[in-house]
């Protein structure tokens, strides 16, 4: 029945987008459609019973988790969209927007939508481990629209690596199919049913697979060694196309690693499991903070911001500090959503990502150089922005463990911090000799701005009951107590 | 007892009378895939006889390895064709047929053919030496590999024993795999392409004749005729390891000549299609042959694994 | 059919599969390297035969029958079709190994798949010879990685993607046989990447000018303005 509403919404706008000629009502569809997504599960999330069976086998099944992920990837979508009227008009103004692309660009970007929709609705996880396939597959469409050399390159990178990656976490997922014949003599891949019986299943067998699941879907969230996709790609797309890439997409990955750790954590190889995440959690977070030393374009800093993100993530889970790395991947998203935005608009304004050749930016553009900044205090964890909570928590999680570990974290994210306000304050203070003109930014893509720094200022100071009900029973059911 | 000497003058005679009948067969077939008409096929025998009539000349320079290298080699070649049992097995072999001791009568053969070929203190034969020996020194392993296979498939380094073996049972699926290194191994040995070029005298593509370069007339013959006999005992291993219909029949004067013309249809078929791959391949590049012998190791190296696992 | 007959027959095609898999790594003819590749799908569905049969469950025909038709037939056209429009023929871009290297670095994998699976052979339950099919089947994967890496042409790279999916297909055989929807839906989301890939990959590996004017417009997207 959902099923069937969300492929008749998208086939109904995919249609509206083929056949009008108009740019500005495929970009109204689409923001329908983002609205729709919202409505419907928000809906679902507070009138019904969950989890919710949509395909039969409870092949896609809708729980509390999937719901939220969703919920996260429609308010990033339906604010990326709004910011794509304008943004999207100002590049073919430009002529740095190939016009043939309008429709590959809406159609991906709906079906991308959709795909993250069954992504994390997915229950058996060999349908994940597909949709997740085809996320790359129409991310990297929605990256090659600008039709720049570039991009092609950061998008076949982008293929090559999380594809060929994803491939050994299909063999986990074959491994696992096998482990789990040996509990009721019936292979299944639904994750519901393993996590009934992922106690009965060999641990060996269940750590192998997990670790060719963690392959995969690390390199799908940009997890080092295999984050040397994400910078180029990201910095590459249009910001709009960033943002859903960094808040949205590479939370596929952190999504599946959490779905295979609960299985593994009640048994005796969770401990393992637990040390494999911290190591490259803290690989990742230091080796993506000290590349930030050196950046001086602003849309590499923010992509590699996001690959030490998601390490920091990865520590949480590693701690079973599941309630925070929760509330961490929605915090991540919107600021990172907001920080691309205002990229995308400094970016119309000097016409490049580089310290040195932006310039007067704080006299010229004072809500992207705004939204910039407090993006950037947000990204870095200061308080009162919603990203402090989880850090401070996590953190001190990480000290009761080990205080050496929780200081080595500390200090690499002392250094990103730092190398995040060194190129924000060059950026907004540089001034140019020469009088520059002012560009033209269009409404629609500063609404989705103001929206995003209302709601990092409302969430810094107040977490709501219905957020944390929420949480908390994601958290219930993930980690049972 | 006297099936072994049965067996030692049958062996001997066989590949003797055979080995230059494979070096002309050979040759037509490349004429004929080349659409010439190629020389008789009793060429080699007539050149090996004129040659025998003709006396052996030797550098001032040359020590008195020249004139023994010849010898020797014959001599070796002629032991080692009591290793490899082409028609039957008799039923004592006296400690013969032991693979290691094979392989090195042969590489002592080679050594005094490269010691030659330094000797005359010409420039191509130095040459085709350093080559020869850099060449086989790679092929080494692959041979060592391929045998120590066959020993622990068959429990035994002996090759009457694997013989007997073969020729009772089926081949197992997985040493299907060893044919292709062994082929490698054959050409390779025999100085074929694309490993060397037997035809030309050009400097840049000479191995095994820039060697044999400074001899002449009987001992050129000896050269000549002792390695078509290690080519004729390098196909009797792959066809009696791979084909053995026809081997090793009850011994008697029918069963012999049933095992012969067995022998000679299958050696000639391996020949033909020695000649259709020499055909089909170019000779490649002195440094690109270590591709072919990687290729070659590869493929022991899994079969002896395979071997051991299942 | 005799259980005998159909072992020796696994054991055969799966000799061949290793053969077929080192003429893919030493070869840098790009026809007989998509020839090559398509007689390895070839080899791989008549696996899924001999289970069929062994088995008798239709799932494996089914496979194979999708396996002949989409890897040796649909994508071997796809990759002729780009091999044509973008006039290169032979790849001699290296990036670390060169095949004679790559060739003992897949001897290498093969041993360390072999020392992997021993940890868990004993968890698994299978007779030696699917776990020597299991072991190949991983070592193609590792194989195919080491391809992806050490070649610089984009359509070698597919080459040795496609060459990783056939190890997983392999692996899921002797393991346990997918569910055939996921089964086909793997198969789609191959085609549809092999496409995506061959279709971006032409702006890379062409060597035709026309291209690079094409995308010469669009080249410096991020500094033009600044320059000017």
């Amino acid at each position: 029945m959902i099923l069937a509403i969300i492929i008749i919404i998208l086939l109904a706008v995919s249609l509206i987008v083929l056949f009008s000629r108009s740019r500005k009502t495929m970009n109204y569809v689409t923001v329908l459609h983002s609205l729709s997504i919202i409505l419907i599960y928000s809906y679902l999330l507070l009138r019904f019973n969950l989890p919710i069976s949509v395909l039969k086998n409870n092949y896609l099944m809708l729980d509390a988790f999937s719901i939220y992920e969703i919920l996260i990837a429609g308010i990033i979508f339906l604010l990326a969209a709004i910011y794509a009227e304008g943004y999207i008009k100002s590049l073919i103004h430009e002529k740095e927007f190939n016009k043939t692309n309008i429709k590959l660009f809406y159609l991906s970007y709906n079906f991308l939508l959709f795909s993250m929709v069954l992504v994390f609705s997915s229950n058996n996880l060999a349908l994940l481990w597909i949709f997740a396939e085809i996320t790359t597959i129409l991310s990297a469409t929605l990256i090659v629209t600008l039709n720049a050399k570039e991009n092609i390159v950061a998008a076949m990178k982008y293929v090559f690596i999380t594809s060929t990656a994803m491939l050994f976490s299909f063999i986990g997922l074959i491994f696992l199919f096998a482990a789990s014949k040996s509990v009721n003599g019936v292979s299944t891949l639904n994750w519901d049913v393993l996590f009934s019986i992922s106690q009965q299943i060999s641990p060996q067998l269940l750590f192998f697979s997990f670790i060719f699941m963690f392959i995969g879907f690390a390199a799908k969230s940009g997890i080092v060694p295999f984050h040397t996709w994400l910078p180029p790609s990201h910095s590459k797309a249009a910001s709009d196309v960033s943002a859903l890439l960094s808040g949205v997409v590479l939370n596929i990955g952190i999504y599946a690693i959490i779905r295979m750790y609960v299985l593994i954590a009640p048994t005796s190889m969770g401990p393992a499991a637990s040390i494999i995440l911290m190591i490259f959690g803290i690989l990742t977070v230091a080796v993506a903070s000290l590349s930030m030393l050196v950046r001086t374009n602003l849309k590499k800093l923010i992509a590699y911001s996001s690959v030490e993100n998601m390490g920091f993530m990865l520590i949480g889970i590693a701690l079973g500090n599941m309630f925070w790395v929760l509330y961490y991947i929605l915090a991540h998203a919107l600021v990172k959503a907001l920080l691309f935005f205002s990229a995308g608009i400094i970016h119309r304004q000097s016409g490049s990502m580089k310290a040195g050749n932006i310039k007067d930016i704080l006299k010229l553009q004072p809500l992207a150089c705004f939204g910039l900044i407090i993006g950037s205090i947000a990204i870095i964890g200061t308080p009162l922005f919603p990203i402090f909570f989880p850090k401070f928590y996590i953190l001190t999680s990480l000290a009761q463990s080990s205080l050496l570990l929780c200081l080595l974290v500390l200090f690499f994210l002392f250094v990103a911090a730092g190398s995040f306000i060194w190129l924000i304050i060059n950026l907004t203070t540089f001034q140019g000799k020469e009088k520059i003109e002012k560009y033209r930014i269009y409404l629609s893509m500063k609404i989705p701005i103001i929206i995003l720094i209302v709601i990092l200022f409302i969430l810094g100071v107040y977490f709501p009951q219905g957020l944390q009900n929420l949480l908390k029973i994601i958290t219930l059911k993930l980690t049972g107590n | 007892m006297i099936s072994f000497f049965l067996f030692a003058i049958v062996n001997i005679l066989v590949v003797l009378i055979l080995a230059p009948f494979y070096i002309s067969l050979i040759k037509k077939v490349k004429a004929l895939f080349q659409g010439r008409k190629g020389p008789k096929l009793f060429q080699a025998y007539y050149n090996l006889l004129k040659l025998f009539k003709k006396e052996s000349i030797y550098s001032t320079n040359s020590s008195f390895i020249m004139r023994v290298a010849p010898y020797i080699n014959i001599i070796c070649s002629i032991v080692a064709i009591l290793f490899v049992p082409l028609l039957f097995i008799p039923d004592n072999y006296f400690g013969f047929g032991n693979i290691i001791l094979f392989l090195y009568i042969l590489a002592l053969a080679k050594f005094f053919m490269a010691l030659a070929g330094l000797d005359a203190g010409s420039t191509f034969g130095g040459m085709g030496s350093s080559r020869e020996m850099s060449i086989s020194s790679i092929i080494e392993p692959i041979v060592i590999i391929i045998f120590a296979t066959l020993a622990f498939v068959y429990n035994s380094v002996n090759f009457f024993e694997i013989f007997g073996a073969t020729s009772v049972g089926l081949v197992h699926a997985s040493l299907w795999l060893l044919l292709i290194p062994l082929i490698i191994v054959l050409l390779t040995e025999t100085a074929r392409i694309p490993i060397d070029n037997p035809e030309t005298h050009l400097e840049l593509t000479m191995v095994h004749e820039a060697m044999i370069l400074e001899q002449s007339g009987k001992n050129l013959a000896l050269m000549e005729l002792s390695s078509g006999v290690k080519q004729v005992l390098l196909m009797a291993i792959i066809i009696n390891l791979f084909f053995p219909i026809g081997f090793n029949l009850p011994l008697s004067l029918i069963g012999i000549g049933t095992s012969l013309i067995a022998f000679l249809i299958k050696s000639i078929i391996l020949a033909i299609s020695i000649g259709i791959i020499e055909s089909f391949i170019a000779k490649s590049r002195l440094f690109r042959l270590p591709i072919i012998f990687a290729i070659a190791f590869l493929l022991s190296l899994i079969t002896l694994m395979m071997e051991m696992l299942l | 059919m005799n259980p005998v007959l159909i072992d020796e027959l696994l054991k055969i095609s799966l000799v061949l599969l290793v053969i077929l898999t080192t003429i893919i790594i030493s070869r840098r003819n790009l026809v007989s390297l998509i020839n090559v590749y398509s007689l390895h799908s070839l080899v791989l569905s008549f696996i899924a035969i001999l289970f069929f049969l062994s088995e008798g469950n239709y799932t494996f025909l089914f496979a194979a029958a999708l396996t002949i038709i989409s890897k040796s037939v649909l994508i071997p056209i796809l990759l002729r079709w780009t091999k044509w429009h973008m006039k290169i023929f032979t790849d001699i871009e290296y990036h670390y190994l060169k095949p004679v290297s790559s060739i003992f670095v897949s001897l290498l994998i093969i041993i360390f798949s072999f020392f992997i699976f021993s940890k868990i052979k004993d968890y698994l339950g299978l007779s030696s010879l699917y776990y020597f099919g299991v072991i190949i089947g991983f070592s193609l994967v590792m194989i195919g990685f080491m391809i992806i890496f050490s070649r610089r042409k984009i359509i070698v790279k597919i080459i040795g993607y496609l060459v990783m999916e056939n190890g997983v297909v392999l692996l899921s055989l002797f393991i346990g046989e997918m569910p055939l929807l996921i089964e086909m839906m793997v198969l789609m989301d191959l085609l549809v990447l092999v496409a995506i890939t061959c279709i971006l990959g032409f702006g890379m590996d062409s060597s035709m000018e026309e291209f690079h004017k094409k995308l010469n417009p669009f080249h410096n997207w991020f500094n033009r303005r600044a320059k000017k």
